[in-house]
């Protein structure tokens, strides 16, 4: 490629986006807030101010003939290799459109800006490589065989297999709550608390796919879309007239990124609301002696910032028994995110616990002694740091609360 | 094989028409541009500057052409560059326009969409978001207070000459109204003298405190590059040279501009420590101030300053997405 036609291919960029970088007064709310850039290490370029910047600048130089031959070819092959460094140390955690005065929306903007980026060759980053072809070759990013996918599932009688059985409900599991040791209980914890409702539900087992979250986050669109479309179809063939996930990222994805893939909606609740209705509504029986527990809610950026779902996990805890809410100093909106998101712990370990760390602070400030999330990677990523920090305290998913809760089933 | 010829002739057909919707676009693109600066021009040409500022001060005829030259100058420079930023823009993708379409087609729906967003069911919504967002900047007053006073007072104290600087040419130059030439008139006591005053003060201050905030207290978050120092710079400079002529203007005593000294304050107390000139000196730092506003302008879309076009217009545009729910 020549280097007049080595260009940052800005078309997957939405205008608005792009009209959003001129928009931007460069006041630095956004910079001091963003858990990466401003909280976790001073680093300006990693900013959302930085990144815009930069993108502007490579803009500028690739466009304007006098500005492109005084910079060296090497010099800006290396702003934009930096740029695209820079777009994916970020969670994409949304803080930054919160902290905006304009509220851009920024969440698509880096998303599209990393879509870009994968246009341009310039992304993902090696480190994202070995992610990349094991949902390719596995259809999750754990490389994991499909086959092992709906293991933990056999000794639940409430659990159907949805491509055999019809059922209501489809329970889509998600890769890190199928293979992770630690997370497949929040799979579990779902299938007692559905068991004691009396509440039959479908997965696809072997046949699910990743969601494509990760794909997406990564601006693998392309690669996204197709997974997106398959998953729909696998949809569609069981009848299931709602779809719910545990994992706030598949939720995010199934709700928001299907239908501006596919043009299709996908009816999707995550399991908060289910449980909340259900709690709610009495399905769920609940004991009546229970041990008083302090615990803190941390909402997990996909749910919260990008899927604004901030009552439904709050309606659960209010209704355990014997637990009590603190809110932590940051909490809904302004909640710190895990560090876990966009990639960033596959690219850089040490710079997500940094953030992880932080949250653990906020956390560790409200003096609660059980940090309770509703993401199956957020709880991940804030017990490895609470572990690092001592294990003073204990992160666990909304439905291991739950579980703990429920009432001893009724001898006959 | 028929069918063949006749699906190649479809194909054709429809290439064919989507070139022409394209060569449609790109010249109703093209031509709304052509349009629009024809008229800046013509507008500026059609002024009779009859008694504008230094007519009355009995100035060289001269000065009135380098005064259109610079002011079509400037506005050319600042519409074609508003032009290039928004073809900028348009690299980008655009709801119901398929990838790889030319930007001025995307240009042409985009305009389309939002004008017909704007002026539909919605538009008492769309008031509210650009009045409320774009104008008031509501969510900077929940951050700091005192950002948005100052920040105000600087969008204000912008839109407040730019409006009263409309006002006064209607007034001077079209109407040759009594009320805007009489050293007594209303108009030219409480537009062309307090208001400006008010506004330009309002300008003042807020400049100052910016200037505090970014170069004294230096909060963490802000980072001062060249184009920040410029833009502050020059909106300064533009403001202080206004304030400059109105003080000079009063020392030197010249005629149309004995007003009384409760309605140019601010002009009285530059007056103050400025020396009396003579209305030939008058006339060339008048253009002196021309020239400076001009250039900044022009300087305008090249800068950061351009926000003040493109954030309420994001903001609109984000509002837009979010009362429809998921479009680009």
């Amino acid at each position: 490629m020549s280097r007049a036609d080595k260009k940052l291919d800005l078309s997957p960029v939405p205008a608005r986006s792009l009209m959003a970088f001129d928009a931007c007064t460069r006041c630095g709310e956004c910079s001091i807030k963003c858990p990466v850039g401003g909280e976790a290490e001073e680093k300006e370029e990693r900013t959302p101010r930085g990144k815009i910047r930069a993108v502007k600048r490579i803009r500028r130089t690739e466009a304007n003939p006098i500005r492109r031959a005084l910079a060296s070819e090497e010099k800006v092959d290396r702003m934009r290799r930096e740029l695209a460094r820079s777009l994916y140390e970020c969670t994409v955690c949304g803080m930054c459109s919160e902290a905006c005065p304009l509220s851009l929306d920024t969440i698509r903007m880096w998303e599209s800006l990393r879509e870009a980026m994968v246009t341009s060759g310039l992304g993902p980053l090696e480190e994202h490589a070995a992610l990349v072809r094991s949902i390719e070759n596995y259809g999750n990013p754990w490389m994991q065989p499909s086959a092992q996918r709906g293991r933990w599932a056999r000794r639940f009688k409430n659990i159907a297999d949805a491509t055999k059985e019809k059922v209501d409900v489809l329970y889509y599991v998600g890769c890190t709550a199928s293979y992770d040791p630690e997370v497949v209980r929040v799979a579990e914890n779902l299938a007692t608390i559905l068991h004691a409702a009396g509440l039959r539900v479908g997965i696809l087992g072997k046949d699910e796919a990743c969601c494509g979250s990760t794909l997406l986050r990564l601006g693998e669109t392309g690669k996204a879309k197709k997974l997106a479309e398959a998953n729909i179809a696998m949809f569609r063939k069981t009848g299931a007239g709602t779809v719910v996930t545990a994992c706030a990222g598949c939720y995010k994805t199934i709700l928001q990124d299907y239908p501006r893939l596919t043009g299709e909606k996908v009816p999707v609740k995550h399991t908060t609301q289910l449980l909340a209705e259900l709690i709610q509504s009495g399905a769920v029986p609940l004991s009546k002696k229970a041990e008083g527990v302090t615990v803190t809610y941390h909402d997990p950026c996909h749910l919260g910032r990008h899927t604004k779902m901030y009552e439904w996990p709050r309606r659960i805890i209010s209704q355990l028994p014997g637990v009590t809410l603190v809110e932590m100093e940051r909490s809904r909106e302004k909640a710190r995110c895990c560090g876990a998101g966009g990639g960033l712990k596959t690219l850089d370990q040490g710079l997500a616990m940094k953030v992880a760390e932080k949250r653990m602070e906020d956390a560790e400030a409200i003096g609660a002694p059980v940090l309770v999330t509703s993401c199956p990677f957020c709880m991940q990523t804030l017990a490895e740091a609470a572990r690092g920090r001592g294990g003073k305290i204990k992160v666990v998913d909304i439905t291991e609360l739950v579980v703990q809760r429920l009432a001893p089933p009724q001898s006959p | 094989m028929l069918l063949e010829i006749r699906k190649r002739k479809m194909n054709g057909l429809q290439g064919e028409r989507e070139e022409k919707k394209y060569l449609f676009d790109r010249m109703g693109v093209y031509l709304c541009l052509l349009v629009v600066l024809v008229l800046a021009t013509t507008a500026i040409l059609l002024i009779p500057f009859e008694d504008t500022y230094i007519g009355e001060s009995g100035a060289d005829g001269a000065y009135r052409t380098y005064f259109v030259i610079l002011a079509i100058g400037s506005t050319l420079v600042f519409v074609l560059g508003f032009f290039n930023n928004a073809m900028v823009w348009m690299e980008g993708k655009v709801g119901g326009v398929e990838d790889g379409a030319p930007r001025s087609r995307k240009l042409a729906v985009s305009s389309r969409k939002l004008l017909g967003a704007v002026f539909s069911r919605d538009f008492l919504r769309h008031l509210r978001i650009f009045f409320g967002d774009a104008i008031l900047t509501r969510k900077l007053g929940r951050i700091s207070k005192a950002r948005w006073f100052f920040h105000a007072l600087i969008l204000l104290g912008f839109l407040g000459t730019f409006v009263l600087d409309i006002v006064t040419v209607i007034g001077v130059d079209f109407l040759q109204s009594h009320s805007f030439t009489d050293p007594l008139g209303w108009g030219k006591l409480w537009i062309r003298d307090f208001g400006f005053e008010v506004f330009g003060l309002m300008l003042l201050v807020g400049l100052a405190a910016a200037s505090v905030r970014r170069f004294v207290r230096r909060p963490a978050q802000l980072v001062t590059g060249g184009e920040d120092v410029t833009s502050i710079l020059f909106l300064f400079i533009v403001v202080l040279s206004g304030f400059i002529l109105e003080g000079v203007s009063m020392a030197s005593g010249l005629p149309g501009h004995e007003s009384p000294q409760a309605y140019s304050f601010v002009g009285a107390a530059f007056a103050q420590f400025l020396p009396s000139v003579s209305p030939l000196v008058y006339s060339q730092i008048w253009l002196v101030h021309a020239a400076i506003s001009f250039a900044f302008i022009a300087y305008i879309p090249f800068s950061k300053l351009f926000h003040i076009f493109a954030a309420p217009l994001a903001i609109q545009v984000e509002g837009i997405i979010k009362l429809k729910e998921g479009g680009e």
